[in-house]
Protein backbone atom coordinates (compact mmCIF):
# COMPACT_ATOMS: atom_id res chain seq x y z
CA UNK A 1 0.00 0.00 0.00
CA UNK A 2 1.50 3.52 -0.98
CA UNK A 3 1.60 6.40 1.72
CA UNK A 4 -1.43 7.63 0.42
CA UNK A 5 -3.64 5.00 -0.37
CA UNK A 6 -7.08 5.25 1.66
CA UNK A 7 -7.45 2.73 4.06
CA UNK A 8 -9.60 -0.45 3.08
CA UNK A 9 -12.11 -1.90 5.20
CA UNK A 10 -13.04 -5.16 3.73
CA UNK A 11 -16.33 -5.50 6.06
CA UNK A 12 -17.78 -3.47 3.84
CA UNK A 13 -19.39 -4.17 0.41
CA UNK A 14 -17.94 -2.23 -2.08
CA UNK A 15 -20.40 -2.02 -4.47
CA UNK A 16 -22.70 -0.02 -1.92
CA UNK A 17 -23.24 3.13 -2.51
CA UNK A 18 -20.98 5.21 -0.87
CA UNK A 19 -23.43 6.81 1.46
CA UNK A 20 -25.13 3.79 2.83
CA UNK A 21 -21.56 1.80 3.10
CA UNK A 22 -21.39 3.12 6.80
CA UNK A 23 -23.92 4.12 9.30
CA UNK A 24 -23.77 7.45 9.80
CA UNK A 25 -22.12 6.93 13.69
CA UNK A 26 -19.26 4.94 12.13
CA UNK A 27 -18.72 7.56 9.87
CA UNK A 28 -18.62 9.91 12.53
CA UNK A 29 -16.24 7.48 14.09
CA UNK A 30 -13.96 7.42 10.65
CA UNK A 31 -13.39 10.84 10.54
CA UNK A 32 -12.67 11.32 14.29
CA UNK A 33 -10.65 8.23 13.77
CA UNK A 34 -8.89 10.34 10.87
CA UNK A 35 -8.61 13.32 12.67
CA UNK A 36 -6.65 11.94 15.95
CA UNK A 37 -4.02 10.20 13.50
CA UNK A 38 -3.16 13.16 11.66
CA UNK A 39 -3.03 14.74 15.26
CA UNK A 40 -0.80 12.18 16.43
CA UNK A 41 1.25 12.04 12.93
CA UNK A 42 1.52 15.88 13.69
CA UNK A 43 2.61 15.60 17.27
CA UNK A 44 4.89 13.36 16.51
CA UNK A 45 6.66 15.45 13.56
CA UNK A 46 7.10 18.49 16.98
CA UNK A 47 8.09 15.94 19.47
CA UNK A 48 10.96 14.45 17.54
CA UNK A 49 11.91 17.73 15.88
CA UNK A 50 12.95 19.47 19.61
CA UNK A 51 16.13 19.45 20.34
CA UNK A 52 16.71 20.12 24.01
CA UNK A 53 14.70 18.64 27.04
CA UNK A 54 12.76 22.05 27.58
CA UNK A 55 11.65 21.73 24.10
CA UNK A 56 10.82 18.20 24.41
CA UNK A 57 8.45 18.72 27.60
CA UNK A 58 7.05 21.77 26.27
CA UNK A 59 5.81 20.03 23.09
CA UNK A 60 5.08 17.29 24.90
CA UNK A 61 2.11 19.40 27.33
CA UNK A 62 1.15 21.16 24.40
CA UNK A 63 0.12 17.82 22.19
CA UNK A 64 -1.41 16.56 25.52
CA UNK A 65 -3.46 19.83 25.96
CA UNK A 66 -4.88 20.06 22.36
CA UNK A 67 -5.56 16.69 22.14
CA UNK A 68 -7.07 15.44 24.92
CA UNK A 69 -8.59 18.94 26.06
CA UNK A 70 -7.12 18.47 29.37
CA UNK A 71 -6.98 21.64 32.30
CA UNK A 72 -3.65 20.07 33.73
CA UNK A 73 -0.42 18.44 32.26
CA UNK A 74 2.75 17.24 33.24
CA UNK A 75 5.44 14.99 32.69
CA UNK A 76 7.06 13.40 35.36
CA UNK A 77 10.35 11.74 34.83
CA UNK A 78 11.87 8.78 37.19
CA UNK A 79 14.70 10.56 38.79
CA UNK A 80 18.23 8.87 39.03
CA UNK A 81 18.95 9.28 42.95
CA UNK A 82 15.99 7.35 44.16
CA UNK A 83 13.98 5.94 41.24
CA UNK A 84 10.93 8.45 41.76
CA UNK A 85 8.90 10.04 39.17
CA UNK A 86 9.56 13.86 39.65
CA UNK A 87 7.33 16.55 37.67
CA UNK A 88 9.80 18.40 35.16
CA UNK A 89 7.25 20.21 33.29
CA UNK A 90 3.72 21.41 34.42
CA UNK A 91 0.80 23.45 32.87
CA UNK A 92 -2.51 24.10 34.37
CA UNK A 93 -5.07 26.23 32.95
CA UNK A 94 -3.31 27.25 29.62
CA UNK A 95 -1.28 29.03 31.32
CA UNK A 96 2.95 28.61 30.40
CA UNK A 97 4.84 25.60 30.81
CA UNK A 98 6.83 25.65 34.13
CA UNK A 99 10.13 23.13 34.10
CA UNK A 100 11.33 22.26 37.03
CA UNK A 101 12.40 19.10 39.40
CA UNK A 102 10.01 19.44 41.99
CA UNK A 103 7.87 17.07 44.07
CA UNK A 104 4.30 18.20 42.25
CA UNK A 105 1.26 18.12 42.77
CA UNK A 106 0.77 15.04 41.09
CA UNK A 107 3.50 12.76 42.60
CA UNK A 108 1.57 10.07 44.20
CA UNK A 109 -0.30 9.60 40.94
CA UNK A 110 2.41 9.42 38.82
CA UNK A 111 3.66 6.78 41.32
CA UNK A 112 1.09 4.74 40.95
CA UNK A 113 0.71 5.58 37.39
CA UNK A 114 4.26 4.49 36.80
CA UNK A 115 4.01 0.75 38.16
CA UNK A 116 0.32 0.48 36.66
CA UNK A 117 0.73 -1.44 33.85
CA UNK A 118 -1.94 0.27 31.72
CA UNK A 119 -2.87 4.25 31.53
CA UNK A 120 -4.32 4.83 35.08
CA UNK A 121 -7.19 6.91 35.53
CA UNK A 122 -8.66 8.09 39.23
CA UNK A 123 -11.17 10.30 40.35
CA UNK A 124 -11.93 12.94 43.16
CA UNK A 125 -11.85 12.27 45.44
CA UNK A 126 -9.31 9.58 45.45
CA UNK A 127 -6.58 9.97 47.83
CA UNK A 128 -4.10 10.13 45.27
CA UNK A 129 -4.58 13.42 44.14
CA UNK A 130 -4.92 15.44 47.77
CA UNK A 131 -3.21 18.24 48.46
CA UNK A 132 -3.42 18.99 44.76
CA UNK A 133 -4.97 22.26 45.42
CA UNK A 134 -2.32 23.77 47.51
CA UNK A 135 0.09 23.47 44.60
CA UNK A 136 -2.38 25.26 41.79
CA UNK A 137 -2.06 28.69 43.55
CA UNK A 138 -5.56 28.51 44.95
CA UNK A 139 -7.20 26.76 41.59
CA UNK A 140 -9.27 23.84 42.30
CA UNK A 141 -7.93 20.59 41.74
CA UNK A 142 -8.86 18.31 38.86
CA UNK A 143 -11.64 15.71 39.61
CA UNK A 144 -10.36 13.71 36.89
CA UNK A 145 -6.68 12.27 36.38
CA UNK A 146 -4.98 10.05 33.36
CA UNK A 147 -1.62 9.05 33.61
CA UNK A 148 0.08 7.19 30.74
CA UNK A 149 3.53 5.35 31.67
CA UNK A 150 6.52 6.15 29.73
CA UNK A 151 8.46 3.33 29.14
CA UNK A 152 11.47 1.73 27.05
CA UNK A 153 11.66 -1.62 27.16
CA UNK A 154 10.93 -2.56 30.31
CA UNK A 155 11.76 0.37 32.11
CA UNK A 156 9.67 2.97 32.96
CA UNK A 157 11.02 6.38 32.39
CA UNK A 158 8.22 8.60 33.51
CA UNK A 159 4.52 9.18 33.46
CA UNK A 160 2.83 11.73 31.20
CA UNK A 161 -0.29 13.26 33.48
CA UNK A 162 -3.52 15.09 32.14
CA UNK A 163 -6.01 16.33 34.57
CA UNK A 164 -9.50 17.37 34.25
CA UNK A 165 -11.64 19.85 37.16
CA UNK A 166 -14.92 18.36 35.96
CA UNK A 167 -15.67 14.89 36.54
CA UNK A 168 -15.77 13.90 32.88
CA UNK A 169 -14.17 10.60 31.79
CA UNK A 170 -11.57 10.04 29.57
CA UNK A 171 -12.64 8.39 26.64
CA UNK A 172 -11.07 4.75 25.73
CA UNK A 173 -9.69 6.91 22.42
CA UNK A 174 -8.25 9.77 24.48
CA UNK A 175 -6.34 7.31 26.69
CA UNK A 176 -5.08 5.80 23.78
CA UNK A 177 -3.58 9.16 22.27
CA UNK A 178 -2.33 10.28 25.40
CA UNK A 179 -0.71 6.55 25.65
CA UNK A 180 0.48 7.43 21.94
CA UNK A 181 1.98 10.83 23.08
CA UNK A 182 3.83 9.03 25.96
CA UNK A 183 5.13 6.21 23.61
CA UNK A 184 6.52 9.16 20.91
CA UNK A 185 8.00 11.04 24.54
CA UNK A 186 9.79 7.83 25.40
CA UNK A 187 11.21 7.18 21.68
CA UNK A 188 12.19 11.30 22.17
CA UNK A 189 13.64 11.04 25.06
CA UNK A 190 16.06 7.68 23.79
CA UNK A 191 16.91 10.24 20.81
CA UNK A 192 17.88 13.05 23.40
CA UNK A 193 19.97 10.64 25.52
CA UNK A 194 21.69 9.68 22.44
CA UNK A 195 22.21 12.80 21.39
CA UNK A 196 23.46 14.18 24.56
CA UNK A 197 25.59 10.80 24.83
CA UNK A 198 27.59 11.58 22.18
CA UNK A 199 27.98 15.15 22.49
CA UNK A 200 29.49 14.53 26.20
CA UNK A 201 31.78 11.77 24.33
CA UNK A 202 32.94 14.99 21.72
CA UNK A 203 33.70 17.31 24.19
CA UNK A 204 35.50 14.32 26.69
CA UNK A 205 37.85 13.33 23.56
CA UNK A 206 38.29 17.64 22.90
CA UNK A 207 39.20 17.72 26.57
CA UNK A 208 41.33 14.63 26.63
CA UNK A 209 43.67 16.46 23.90
CA UNK A 210 43.90 19.43 24.76
CA UNK A 211 44.88 18.35 28.13
CA UNK A 212 47.18 15.86 26.34
CA UNK A 213 48.47 18.16 24.21
CA UNK A 214 49.37 20.22 27.33
CA UNK A 215 51.35 17.48 29.11
CA UNK A 216 53.39 16.50 26.37
CA UNK A 217 54.71 19.26 25.40
CA UNK A 218 56.64 19.65 29.36
CA UNK A 219 58.63 16.65 28.68
CA UNK A 220 59.27 17.76 24.96
CA UNK A 221 60.16 20.66 26.34
CA UNK A 222 62.82 19.13 28.72
CA UNK A 223 63.93 17.07 25.71
CA UNK A 224 64.59 20.03 23.25
CA UNK A 225 66.14 22.14 25.99
CA UNK A 226 68.31 19.68 27.87
CA UNK A 227 69.53 18.13 24.12
CA UNK A 228 70.06 21.83 22.57
CA UNK A 229 72.28 22.95 25.79
CA UNK A 230 74.31 19.41 25.51
CA UNK A 231 74.91 20.50 21.60
CA UNK A 232 75.64 24.17 22.04
CA UNK A 233 77.37 24.25 24.98
CA UNK A 234 80.57 22.43 26.72
CA UNK A 235 79.86 21.79 30.36
CA UNK A 236 81.74 19.74 32.97
CA UNK A 237 80.99 15.80 33.22
CA UNK A 238 78.66 15.81 36.39
CA UNK A 239 76.41 19.03 34.74
CA UNK A 240 76.14 17.08 32.01
CA UNK A 241 75.45 13.92 33.53
CA UNK A 242 72.35 15.83 35.21
CA UNK A 243 71.45 17.14 32.14
CA UNK A 244 71.29 13.56 30.37
CA UNK A 245 69.84 11.78 33.11
CA UNK A 246 67.00 14.67 33.28
CA UNK A 247 66.48 13.86 29.50
CA UNK A 248 66.33 10.24 30.17
CA UNK A 249 63.60 10.37 33.18
CA UNK A 250 61.77 12.91 30.79
CA UNK A 251 61.95 10.64 27.85
CA UNK A 252 60.53 7.46 30.45
CA UNK A 253 57.93 10.10 31.76
CA UNK A 254 56.55 10.74 27.64
CA UNK A 255 56.81 6.90 27.19
CA UNK A 256 54.24 6.24 30.04
CA UNK A 257 52.08 9.25 29.48
CA UNK A 258 51.56 8.06 25.42
CA UNK A 259 50.54 4.53 26.48
CA UNK A 260 48.45 5.39 29.48
CA UNK A 261 46.64 7.56 27.15
CA UNK A 262 46.04 5.15 24.50
CA UNK A 263 44.67 3.46 27.07
CA UNK A 264 42.45 5.93 28.37
CA UNK A 265 41.57 6.70 24.46
CA UNK A 266 40.17 2.85 24.77
CA UNK A 267 38.40 3.45 28.17
CA UNK A 268 36.26 6.38 26.93
CA UNK A 269 36.09 5.13 23.46
CA UNK A 270 34.24 2.25 25.15
CA UNK A 271 36.93 -0.44 23.37
CA UNK A 272 37.45 -2.20 26.44
CA UNK A 273 36.33 -6.24 26.63
CA UNK A 274 36.39 -7.65 30.03
CA UNK A 275 37.07 -11.06 30.51
CA UNK A 276 35.30 -12.12 33.54
CA UNK A 277 35.84 -14.97 34.92
CA UNK A 278 35.09 -16.20 38.62
CA UNK A 279 37.89 -14.21 41.00
CA UNK A 280 39.71 -14.44 44.16
CA UNK A 281 40.33 -10.99 45.79
CA UNK A 282 42.95 -12.46 48.29
CA UNK A 283 44.74 -13.96 45.37
CA UNK A 284 44.78 -10.34 43.23
CA UNK A 285 45.76 -8.90 46.60
CA UNK A 286 49.02 -11.24 47.47
CA UNK A 287 49.78 -10.99 43.61
CA UNK A 288 50.19 -7.09 43.77
CA UNK A 289 51.54 -7.37 47.24
CA UNK A 290 54.66 -9.50 45.67
CA UNK A 291 54.97 -6.96 43.13
CA UNK A 292 56.58 -4.73 46.10
CA UNK A 293 58.64 -7.79 47.54
CA UNK A 294 62.06 -7.45 48.00
CA UNK A 295 62.49 -3.62 47.65
CA UNK A 296 64.02 -3.05 51.36
CA UNK A 297 63.29 0.38 50.95
CA UNK A 298 59.43 0.36 50.27
CA UNK A 299 56.50 -0.06 52.69
CA UNK A 300 55.44 -2.83 55.10
CA UNK A 301 52.22 -3.73 53.34
CA UNK A 302 50.02 -6.01 54.96
CA UNK A 303 46.82 -7.86 54.27
CA UNK A 304 43.74 -7.80 55.70
CA UNK A 305 40.03 -9.93 54.67
CA UNK A 306 37.13 -9.47 56.64
CA UNK A 307 34.97 -13.00 56.92
CA UNK A 308 32.66 -13.79 53.78
CA UNK A 309 34.63 -11.88 50.79
CA UNK A 310 32.56 -13.78 48.41
CA UNK A 311 33.95 -14.25 44.88
CA UNK A 312 32.94 -12.39 42.23
CA UNK A 313 33.05 -12.24 38.59
CA UNK A 314 35.48 -10.11 36.81
CA UNK A 315 38.91 -9.06 34.82
CA UNK A 316 41.69 -10.69 37.00
CA UNK A 317 44.21 -8.23 34.76
CA UNK A 318 42.16 -5.52 35.40
CA UNK A 319 41.46 -5.76 38.51
CA UNK A 320 45.13 -6.18 39.23
CA UNK A 321 45.58 -3.05 37.62
CA UNK A 322 43.67 -1.10 39.19
CA UNK A 323 44.77 -2.84 42.76
CA UNK A 324 48.29 -1.93 41.79
CA UNK A 325 47.78 1.63 40.99
CA UNK A 326 46.55 2.27 44.99
CA UNK A 327 49.35 0.49 46.14
CA UNK A 328 51.63 1.76 44.14
CA UNK A 329 50.24 5.71 44.86
CA UNK A 330 50.28 4.73 48.59
CA UNK A 331 53.82 3.73 48.34
CA UNK A 332 54.97 6.79 46.78
CA UNK A 333 53.05 9.36 48.61
CA UNK A 334 54.39 7.52 52.19
CA UNK A 335 57.50 7.32 53.95
CA UNK A 336 59.80 4.71 53.04
CA UNK A 337 58.78 1.99 55.69
CA UNK A 338 55.64 2.93 56.11
CA UNK A 339 52.60 0.51 56.73
CA UNK A 340 49.83 0.07 53.76
CA UNK A 341 46.96 -2.40 54.37
CA UNK A 342 44.88 -3.78 51.61
CA UNK A 343 41.37 -4.16 52.82
CA UNK A 344 38.36 -5.81 51.72
CA UNK A 345 35.16 -6.83 52.97
CA UNK A 346 31.58 -7.99 52.09
CA UNK A 347 30.27 -4.67 52.16
CA UNK A 348 31.16 -0.71 51.16
CA UNK A 349 34.16 0.43 53.76
CA UNK A 350 33.58 4.03 52.56
CA UNK A 351 31.80 6.38 55.14
CA UNK A 352 28.38 7.50 54.29
CA UNK A 353 29.09 10.98 52.93
CA UNK A 354 32.66 9.78 50.95
CA UNK A 355 30.61 8.62 47.68
CA UNK A 356 29.76 12.11 46.99
CA UNK A 357 33.60 13.29 47.24
CA UNK A 358 34.47 10.59 44.81
CA UNK A 359 35.08 10.36 41.27
CA UNK A 360 32.96 12.93 39.46
CA UNK A 361 29.51 12.29 37.64
CA UNK A 362 29.05 9.65 40.92
CA UNK A 363 27.16 12.01 42.92
CA UNK A 364 24.00 10.44 44.94
CA UNK A 365 24.80 6.84 42.85
CA UNK A 366 23.87 3.98 45.17
CA UNK A 367 27.19 2.10 45.80
CA UNK A 368 27.14 -1.30 45.00
CA UNK A 369 27.43 -3.27 47.45
CA UNK A 370 29.06 -6.82 46.43
CA UNK A 371 32.44 -6.64 47.85
CA UNK A 372 34.88 -3.55 48.40
CA UNK A 373 38.30 -3.70 48.72
CA UNK A 374 40.52 -0.46 49.73
CA UNK A 375 44.23 0.84 50.29
CA UNK A 376 45.25 2.45 53.41
CA UNK A 377 48.10 3.99 53.97
CA UNK A 378 49.61 6.62 56.85
CA UNK A 379 51.31 9.26 53.80
CA UNK A 380 50.78 12.84 53.66
CA UNK A 381 47.13 12.52 52.77
CA UNK A 382 45.28 14.90 50.90
CA UNK A 383 43.40 18.10 51.14
CA UNK A 384 39.72 18.14 51.37
CA UNK A 385 39.74 20.59 48.06
CA UNK A 386 41.97 18.28 46.36
CA UNK A 387 40.00 14.93 47.32
CA UNK A 388 37.29 16.38 44.57
CA UNK A 389 39.94 17.01 42.03
CA UNK A 390 42.26 13.08 42.81
CA UNK A 391 40.54 11.70 39.98
CA UNK A 392 40.39 14.17 37.55
CA UNK A 393 42.53 13.89 33.96
CA UNK A 394 46.22 14.40 34.95
CA UNK A 395 45.37 15.53 38.56
CA UNK A 396 48.91 15.06 40.39
CA UNK A 397 49.51 15.28 44.40
CA UNK A 398 51.22 19.36 44.52
CA UNK A 399 53.81 18.24 46.60
CA UNK A 400 56.85 16.31 44.45
CA UNK A 401 59.85 17.25 44.84
CA UNK A 402 62.70 16.44 47.16
CA UNK A 403 61.47 19.07 50.28
CA UNK A 404 61.31 16.54 52.50
CA UNK A 405 58.01 15.39 52.77
CA UNK A 406 57.05 12.46 51.32
CA UNK A 407 56.08 12.94 47.85
CA UNK A 408 58.14 10.48 45.46
CA UNK A 409 60.83 13.19 45.07
CA UNK A 410 63.12 10.43 43.73
CA UNK A 411 60.74 8.92 40.96
CA UNK A 412 59.59 11.06 37.46
CA UNK A 413 55.97 12.08 38.15
CA UNK A 414 53.11 10.14 36.96
CA UNK A 415 51.28 11.06 33.84
CA UNK A 416 48.55 11.61 36.38
CA UNK A 417 46.20 8.96 34.17
CA UNK A 418 46.93 6.57 36.90
CA UNK A 419 43.62 7.36 39.00
CA UNK A 420 41.29 8.28 36.23
CA UNK A 421 42.59 4.68 34.20
CA UNK A 422 41.67 3.02 37.53
CA UNK A 423 38.46 4.33 38.10
CA UNK A 424 37.26 4.03 34.67
CA UNK A 425 38.10 0.33 35.24
CA UNK A 426 36.40 -0.40 38.30
CA UNK A 427 33.36 1.57 36.56
CA UNK A 428 33.44 -0.59 33.55
CA UNK A 429 32.99 -3.77 36.17
CA UNK A 430 29.97 -1.56 37.64
CA UNK A 431 31.68 -0.33 40.32
CA UNK A 432 32.44 3.18 42.26
CA UNK A 433 35.77 4.25 43.54
CA UNK A 434 36.37 6.32 46.09
CA UNK A 435 38.49 8.16 48.37
CA UNK A 436 38.95 9.31 52.09
CA UNK A 437 41.84 11.19 53.57
CA UNK A 438 43.39 13.67 56.10
CA UNK A 439 46.08 15.52 55.55
CA UNK A 440 49.45 14.74 56.91
CA UNK A 441 47.78 11.50 58.44
CA UNK A 442 47.19 9.11 55.43
CA UNK A 443 44.45 8.09 52.49
CA UNK A 444 42.43 5.09 51.93
CA UNK A 445 41.15 4.87 48.16
CA UNK A 446 38.60 1.87 47.63
CA UNK A 447 36.72 0.50 45.61
CA UNK A 448 33.51 -1.25 45.35
CA UNK A 449 31.74 -4.12 43.22
CA UNK A 450 28.83 -5.73 42.25
CA UNK A 451 28.98 -9.54 42.15
CA UNK A 452 28.33 -9.61 38.35
CA UNK A 453 29.04 -6.72 36.20
CA UNK A 454 26.11 -5.68 34.29
CA UNK A 455 25.94 -5.49 30.61
CA UNK A 456 27.39 -2.38 28.70
CA UNK A 457 25.89 -0.22 26.04
CA UNK A 458 29.00 0.97 23.79
CA UNK A 459 29.25 4.17 25.86
CA UNK A 460 30.47 3.53 29.52
CA UNK A 461 27.89 3.97 32.09
CA UNK A 462 24.22 3.85 30.95
CA UNK A 463 22.37 6.90 31.28
CA UNK A 464 19.06 7.48 32.12
CA UNK A 465 15.91 9.61 31.55
CA UNK A 466 17.14 12.32 34.28
CA UNK A 467 20.70 12.42 33.20
CA UNK A 468 19.44 14.95 30.02
CA UNK A 469 18.43 17.51 32.24
CA UNK B 1 72.93 42.13 39.04
CA UNK B 2 69.69 41.34 37.55
CA UNK B 3 66.75 38.76 39.32
CA UNK B 4 64.43 36.89 37.46
CA UNK B 5 61.65 34.81 38.60
CA UNK B 6 61.03 31.80 37.30
CA UNK B 7 57.00 30.10 38.22
CA UNK B 8 56.78 26.52 37.13
CA UNK B 9 55.15 23.00 38.95
CA UNK B 10 57.11 21.05 37.37
CA UNK B 11 61.20 20.88 38.45
CA UNK B 12 62.57 20.01 35.25
CA UNK B 13 61.20 23.25 33.40
CA UNK B 14 62.90 25.56 36.54
CA UNK B 15 65.99 23.57 36.05
CA UNK B 16 66.05 24.15 32.32
CA UNK B 17 65.22 27.56 32.67
CA UNK B 18 67.47 28.19 34.92
CA UNK B 19 70.46 25.91 32.69
CA UNK B 20 69.38 28.43 29.94
CA UNK B 21 70.37 32.00 32.00
CA UNK B 22 72.91 30.54 33.58
CA UNK B 23 75.95 32.43 32.44
CA UNK B 24 73.65 35.45 31.12
CA UNK B 25 74.36 37.27 34.11
CA UNK B 26 70.63 36.92 36.20
CA UNK B 27 69.79 35.60 39.87
CA UNK B 28 66.97 33.02 39.51
CA UNK B 29 64.20 32.31 41.99
CA UNK B 30 61.68 29.81 41.91
CA UNK B 31 58.17 29.24 42.25
CA UNK B 32 56.42 25.89 42.23
CA UNK B 33 52.96 27.43 42.10
CA UNK B 34 50.83 30.58 41.00
CA UNK B 35 50.59 31.22 44.41
CA UNK B 36 53.89 31.21 45.67
CA UNK B 37 55.16 33.08 42.19
CA UNK B 38 52.74 36.18 43.45
CA UNK B 39 54.25 36.50 46.66
CA UNK B 40 57.99 36.19 46.12
CA UNK B 41 57.44 38.89 43.12
CA UNK B 42 56.18 41.35 45.99
CA UNK B 43 58.46 40.40 48.16
CA UNK B 44 61.72 40.23 45.80
CA UNK B 45 60.49 42.69 42.91
CA UNK B 46 62.24 40.61 40.51
CA UNK B 47 63.19 42.31 36.77
CA UNK B 48 61.70 39.69 35.38
CA UNK B 49 58.36 37.27 35.99
CA UNK B 50 58.86 34.08 33.75
CA UNK B 51 55.31 32.75 34.07
CA UNK B 52 54.02 28.78 33.07
CA UNK B 53 50.03 29.45 32.30
CA UNK B 54 48.59 26.01 33.98
CA UNK B 55 50.00 26.07 37.73
CA UNK B 56 48.29 24.65 41.27
CA UNK B 57 46.59 27.14 43.09
CA UNK B 58 46.38 30.39 40.85
CA UNK B 59 47.16 30.09 37.14
CA UNK B 60 49.89 32.52 35.32
CA UNK B 61 46.82 34.52 33.65
CA UNK B 62 45.51 35.83 37.03
CA UNK B 63 49.01 35.96 38.33
CA UNK B 64 49.71 38.08 35.87
CA UNK B 65 46.70 40.27 35.87
CA UNK B 66 47.47 40.49 39.74
CA UNK B 67 50.99 41.64 39.24
CA UNK B 68 49.88 44.62 36.60
CA UNK B 69 47.20 45.14 39.20
CA UNK B 70 49.12 45.87 41.81
CA UNK B 71 51.55 49.26 41.88
CA UNK B 72 54.64 47.91 42.72
CA UNK B 73 54.61 45.42 40.05
CA UNK B 74 52.52 47.08 37.32
CA UNK B 75 55.91 47.66 35.48
CA UNK B 76 57.54 44.40 35.72
CA UNK B 77 57.97 42.91 32.64
CA UNK B 78 56.18 39.05 32.72
CA UNK B 79 57.28 36.30 30.12
CA UNK B 80 54.24 33.47 29.80
CA UNK B 81 55.38 30.46 29.24
CA UNK B 82 52.58 28.30 27.57
CA UNK B 83 52.01 24.42 26.93
CA UNK B 84 48.69 25.44 25.97
CA UNK B 85 49.18 25.66 22.03
CA UNK B 86 45.81 27.49 21.15
CA UNK B 87 46.13 30.95 19.49
CA UNK B 88 43.20 32.00 22.36
CA UNK B 89 45.72 31.38 24.79
CA UNK B 90 48.16 33.59 23.43
CA UNK B 91 45.30 35.96 23.05
CA UNK B 92 44.97 35.52 26.65
CA UNK B 93 48.39 36.07 27.46
CA UNK B 94 48.70 39.31 25.95
CA UNK B 95 44.92 40.75 27.75
CA UNK B 96 46.44 39.50 31.28
CA UNK B 97 49.50 42.37 30.34
CA UNK B 98 51.58 39.82 30.04
CA UNK B 99 54.91 41.67 27.87
CA UNK B 100 56.07 38.34 25.79
CA UNK B 101 54.24 34.55 25.09
CA UNK B 102 56.88 31.66 24.55
CA UNK B 103 55.25 28.50 23.51
CA UNK B 104 56.04 25.25 24.90
CA UNK B 105 58.79 23.38 23.92
CA UNK B 106 60.68 26.55 23.01
CA UNK B 107 64.47 26.28 22.18
CA UNK B 108 67.04 27.63 24.93
CA UNK B 109 68.55 29.98 22.27
CA UNK B 110 65.03 31.81 22.01
CA UNK B 111 64.19 31.83 25.29
CA UNK B 112 67.33 33.28 26.16
CA UNK B 113 67.32 35.91 23.54
CA UNK B 114 63.76 36.89 24.81
CA UNK B 115 64.94 37.46 28.29
CA UNK B 116 67.70 39.48 27.34
CA UNK B 117 65.42 41.41 25.29
CA UNK B 118 62.55 42.17 27.98
CA UNK B 119 65.81 42.74 30.62
CA UNK B 120 67.24 44.93 28.42
CA UNK B 121 64.00 47.21 27.28
CA UNK B 122 63.19 47.04 31.00
CA UNK B 123 67.08 48.62 31.43
CA UNK B 124 66.26 51.71 28.50
CA UNK B 125 63.29 52.88 30.08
Amino acid sequence: MTRDAPPTFTHVDPLMPVGERFPWQERIELVRLAARTQALYQSAVRIFAASTPEDLYSVVLSAVWSLVRVDLAALFLVRDADGRPVCRALRVDGSKVVFGEAEAPTAAFADAALKAPVPLTVQAPDPLQRGLTACLNGASAPAMLLGAPIRSGGAGLGVLVAGRRRALPFSPAQVSLLQGLADQTSLALEKLRVATAAAEQGRRAQELVSIASHELRTPLTALQGFSELLLSRTVDEEVQKNWISLINQESVRLGSLISELLDLTRLESGRVELKLEPVNLRDIAEHVVSLWRGDGRRSRISIRFQAGVPCLRADVCKLTRVLANLVSNAINYSPPGAPIRIEAAPRCLAGPSTLHLGPPGSEGAACPVGVSIAVRDRGMGISQEDQARVFQLFYRAASREGDGSAGPADKPGGAGLGLTIARRLVEWHGGLMWVESCPEKGSTFGFCLPLHPPRRSAWGTALTPGAIV
Amino acid sequence: MKTVLVADDEPTIRALVNAILDGSGVRTLEAADGSEALDMARRYQPDLVLLDVVMPRMDGFTVCQRMKAEKSMARTPVLLLTALGQESDHQRALRAGAEGVVQKPFSPAVLRATVEGLLNGDQKD
